[in-house]
């Protein structure tokens, strides 16, 4: 055995396992008939084989079967997204959701009380405003209505975040719906 | 295009809401995860509850299964088996060698022999009990692959696929795995044994 290479060694092992191209195989064989050692080595690999073959299958103590609670409590995410509850309507359900978002945020509707200009009656009371305020405070009667120019803010990213949310929502509902159909056809 | 295995046919049908379909695949496969799961561990009740735990965890994952079912399956057991056998390595309750009082009870035992000889029964059950404290004397990741190849009958791809590593690496783990091996049957003299048992087979 010690006179063996790893690399024979490899094909030996390769050739007992029926994992050796059929060239390969007949090569190695015609070498084993002029190389003891290589046949020597490969009966005992072979015998390993045999005796590892050989050993009988086990059964389980007892039935692997999942019930229902099992598989309900196993349920992860995924199921959630491949088997909603009313996943049928899923894709379609996404899309509302998606156009809503962009008729709500995406047009602008919704924005005039987040804007920049406030009109303030009598607001020359207000501390947070007092400052801002001080030029026409002293320009201004306190009873007239005073506009403020409030300093610019930062936009919101929520129209961003709400379309986005529709947009992949409805593409990987739709994704998991098609995926379903086309395994169900493939089955049919 | 090929047509769909009766494993694809029955994954389709869970993912497509029948509960039941996965138990047929669990009656399927339960014998071959569990087979792995004894023969790593050495324990038939921690055996039964690993492989237990891996069809529940194939079960929660099967929404994210690609490729073959089989190879999915016995990597998601393989890995169950490696992480009990870190975590005893941590944490050591579980003793690697044969317990006698098993021995009886444990199903590696019980085997399916119907030549009526008591002695050779007794040498095939000596047999099988050295190989499998053998296997339990080497590495776990060479175990896994000797037992998926020899036991199993997996093809070199299928190993690769549930241990995660190239062919390369699946042979010369598979090679030290053997080399191993043969050292321990040597030492135990297990080769005169099985030339007599198989010398009695032949007619």
């Amino acid at each position: 055995m010690s006179t063996i290479s790893q690399s024979d060694m490899t094909l030996l092992q390769a050739l007992a396992d029926n994992e050796l191209p059929a060239a390969q195989a007949n090569a190695l064989r015609n070498r084993m008939t002029s190389e003891p050692a290589l046949a020597d080595a490969f009966s005992e690999l072979a015998m390993m084989r045999t005796v590892m073959e050989s050993m009988p299958a086990v059964r389980p103590p007892r039935s692997m079967r999942l019930d229902r609670q099992t598989m309900q409590q196993a349920r992860g995410w995924r199921w959630w997204l491949i088997s909603p509850p009313g996943g049928q309507f899923m894709p379609a359900m996404g899309l509302v959701a998606c156009l809503c978002m962009v008729l709500l945020f995406g047009t602008g509707y919704g924005q005039e009380n987040s804007a920049d200009v406030i009109h303030l009656k009598g607001s020359v009371e207000a501390p947070l405003l007092a400052d801002a305020a001080g030029t026409a405070e002293q320009s201004a009667p306190a009873s007239q209505e005073v506009t403020v120019i409030a300093p610019q803010s930062e936009p919101s990213l929520l129209p961003l975040w709400g379309v986005t949310a529709g947009v992949v929502g409805t593409l990987g509902s739709a994704r998991w719906w098609m995926r379903l159909r086309k395994i169900q056809r493939r089955v049919s | 295009m090929t047509a769909p295995s009766e494993d694809q046919i029955l994954v389709t049908a869970v993912l497509a809401g029948d509960s039941d379909s996965f138990n047929q695949l669990v009656e399927r496969y339960q014998n071959r995860a569990y087979g792995l799961c004894f023969r790593m561990l050495g324990d038939s009740d921690a055996a039964a509850d690993v492989a237990q735990d891996a069809f529940i965890s194939a079960y929660r994952h099967l929404p994210s299964l690609r490729g073959e079912f089989r190879p999915w399956l016995m990597r998601i057991v393989a890995n169950a088996c490696r992480d009990v056998l870190r975590s005893n390595k941590r944490h050591p309750s579980v003793s690697l060698d044969t317990n006698p009082r098993d021995e009886d009870e444990a199903p590696a035992l019980q085997i399916a022999d119907s030549n009526p000889n008591p002695e050779e029964h007794l040498m095939r059950a000596e047999m099988h009990r050295t190989i499998s404290v053998a296997l339990l004397q080497i590495p776990q990741d060479q175990r896994t692959v000797v037992i998926l190849s020899d036991i199993e009958g997996m093809s070199y791809d299928e190993i690769a696929v549930v241990t995660g590593a190239n062919i390369g690496t699946v042979k010369s783990r598979l090679n030290r795995a053997r080399a191993r091996l043969r050292e321990i049957f040597t030492e135990v003299e297990l080769f005169p044994t099985v030339r007599r048992l198989i010398a009695n087979q032949e007619p």
